[in-house]
């Protein structure tokens, strides 16, 4: 289901069949939406994880890769990429599962994730050599290495839902999962339209 | 149901009891403001709207219904609307209310209030280059990006006027004349081969292909012979609908004073039939009743005009 689709589905009820040309809720809108709820069905289904299984994960369903993102220098050893979106903050960095280099020919092993009391850790160790550690941090991902990288591009697993800026983008969400974006956005967008407008262009801000 | 049938009709009320007569000339006039009314009344009229709820109890395109009652007064801007390097672009001549406003790729143009001008415009989740605005100015539209270049407009047009047309039988009375307005009579002399053809002569205007009233040939063309001749083409330029693709009126251009120098037919008694379906003229009717009945003081009329405006037929 492209997201387009799936934003149509979600204008179809709100406005009780094909919105007219003067709607408010745009498709837009409904997306910028859509981001937060991932977010929502990516943690229940993390939630749902620990109490059928007993354990904390994350099914491979959500998970999209990412290839050919660049790698800026930060200093001599630590270098930087910049990420789709900021990973969603389940477990310790269960946002991304997986980073890998390649170039040149070449492919790395995987390189090894840290928590962010780790990365305290680490940096008051010598560089452990043929090892590439990373660490999540805000919308950026810092790796630590002493093999040059600069000639390399990031390939990464990270719980994504898509490409949200392109709406014909496949919307990354098993179906079982589907029913809870749903809910959340027509709560959401419900409530917007319940809202009264001011329709007087009289400088006050008030609710009619 | 064409124009005399509507006159008999409100006679027929009026008159039953020999208390009134309406006059073809207040006919003219009081149907004119009738019809009008039932515009308003099927685009949806303000005094029925609620506290914070801007909708009325009949609204234009509410329904198919009431779309298909107001579909003759529907029409598109041939050719699109142009915008001119400030975003600017003029209303169509006949124009009343906009029905929709899209661009060339049929994405919508959304209306926006001057209050909200801002807001559409900042906004950064629907970027104003991808989803474009128009605002109502006196004149015109006034559309956002401004270099948008082209609009399909779709609008609900002023009706054209009906008039009940007469001829004078032997004892001087008024008889129904059928005959509508079917040519633009500007011409000089005698008439051309068909008076409904626009030729180049020098002394008469001149144009092929659609016709659209405001554009500039046609004005060009009203000035320069305005300005050859003397005709009184400005007289003309009312009411003028659709040409076909050979440049010859099938509409009504209706005048109030004939060609100087034209033919001598008296033009003035020519009749122009209503454009609404049949459903919809005994609206109309009744709404000329209600206003005989105000004027004639007569409770029965205004009773039976009030009975179908509120009620129904």
């Amino acid at each position: 289901m492209t997201r387009n689709i799936f934003i149509e589905r979600i204008l179809r009820q709100i406005y009780d069949g094909q919105p007219s040309d003067d709607s408010s809720v745009t498709y837009n809108l409904v997306n910028q939406w859509l981001n937060d709820a991932i977010g929502l069905a990516v943690k229940k289904n993390y939630t749902d994880s620990i109490q059928m299984d007993g354990v904390a994960y994350i099914n491979n369903s959500f998970y999209t890769t990412f290839a050919d993102l660049a790698i800026n220098n930060v200093d001599f050893t630590t270098y930087m990429i910049d990420l789709p979106i900021i990973p969603y903050a389940l477990g310790r960095n269960e946002g991304v599962a997986m980073l890998q280099f390649t170039g040149e020919g070449k492919t790395s092993q995987t390189a090894i994730p840290l928590s962010m009391n780790q990365v305290a850790y680490i940096e008051s160790l010598r560089p452990i050599q043929n090892k590439i550690l990373y660490w999540i941090e805000g919308k950026n991902i810092y790796v630590k290495s002493s093999i040059l990288l600069s000639a390399y591009k990031a390939n990464l697993r990270m719980i994504s839902g898509g490409d949200s800026s392109d709406l014909n983008s496949t919307l990354i969400i098993p179906d079982d999962y589907v029913p809870i974006i749903v809910e959340y956005i027509k709560g959401q967008l419900a409530f917007e339209r319940s809202r009264p407008i001011d329709v007087s262009n009289d400088g006050v801000d008030n609710n009619n | 149901m064409n124009v005399n049938d509507m006159y008999r009709i409100c006679q027929y009320a009026i008159n039953k009891a020999q208390n009134g007569y309406l006059t073809s000339s207040e006919f003219n006039l009081l149907v004119k403001q009738a019809q009008t009314s039932y515009q308003d009344y099927l685009l949806g009229e303000f005094q029925q709207y609620q506290y914070g709820r801007a909708q009325a109890r009949i609204n234009y395109s509410q329904n198919e219904n009431i779309r298909q009652r107001l579909s003759p007064l529907i029409k598109v801007a041939n050719p699109d609307l142009t915008i001119d390097v400030d975003g600017l672009s003029d209303y169509p001549s006949d124009f009343v209310q906009v029905d929709s406003m899209l661009t060339d790729d049929l994405n919508r143009i959304r209306f926006a209030s001057q209050d909200r001008l801002y807001s559409y415009y900042n906004s950064e989740i629907d970027p104003i280059a991808t989803n474009p605005i128009y605002l109502i100015q006196d004149s015109g539209f006034q559309f956002y990006p401004i270099d948008l270049g082209t609009a399909k407009l779709s609008y609900v047009s002023t009706p054209s006027e009906i008039v009940w047309g007469y001829s004078y039988d032997d004892n001087n009375r008024q008889v129904y004349n059928p005959t509508t307005w079917s040519s633009f009579y500007a011409y000089k002399g005698t008439n051309p081969t068909n008076p409904c053809t626009l030729t180049n002569d020098p002394y008469v205007l001149y144009y092929e292909g659609p016709l659209v009233l405001n554009s500039t040939v046609f004005k060009t063309a009203i000035a320069g012979s305005n300005a050859n001749s003397g005709y009184y083409l400005n007289t003309y330029t009312k009411d003028i609908y659709t040409v076909n693709a050979f440049g010859v009126f099938v509409g009504i251009a209706q005048c109030a004073t004939p060609p100087v120098t034209a033919n001598t037919t008296d033009y003035s008694t020519y009749s122009a039939q209503p454009i609404w379906a049949d459903v919809d003229l005994l609206e109309i009717i009744a709404r000329t009743l209600k206003l005989v009945g105000v004027s004639l003081q007569i409770g029965q009329v205004e009773q039976y005009a009030n009975q179908v405006t509120q009620q129904g037929q």
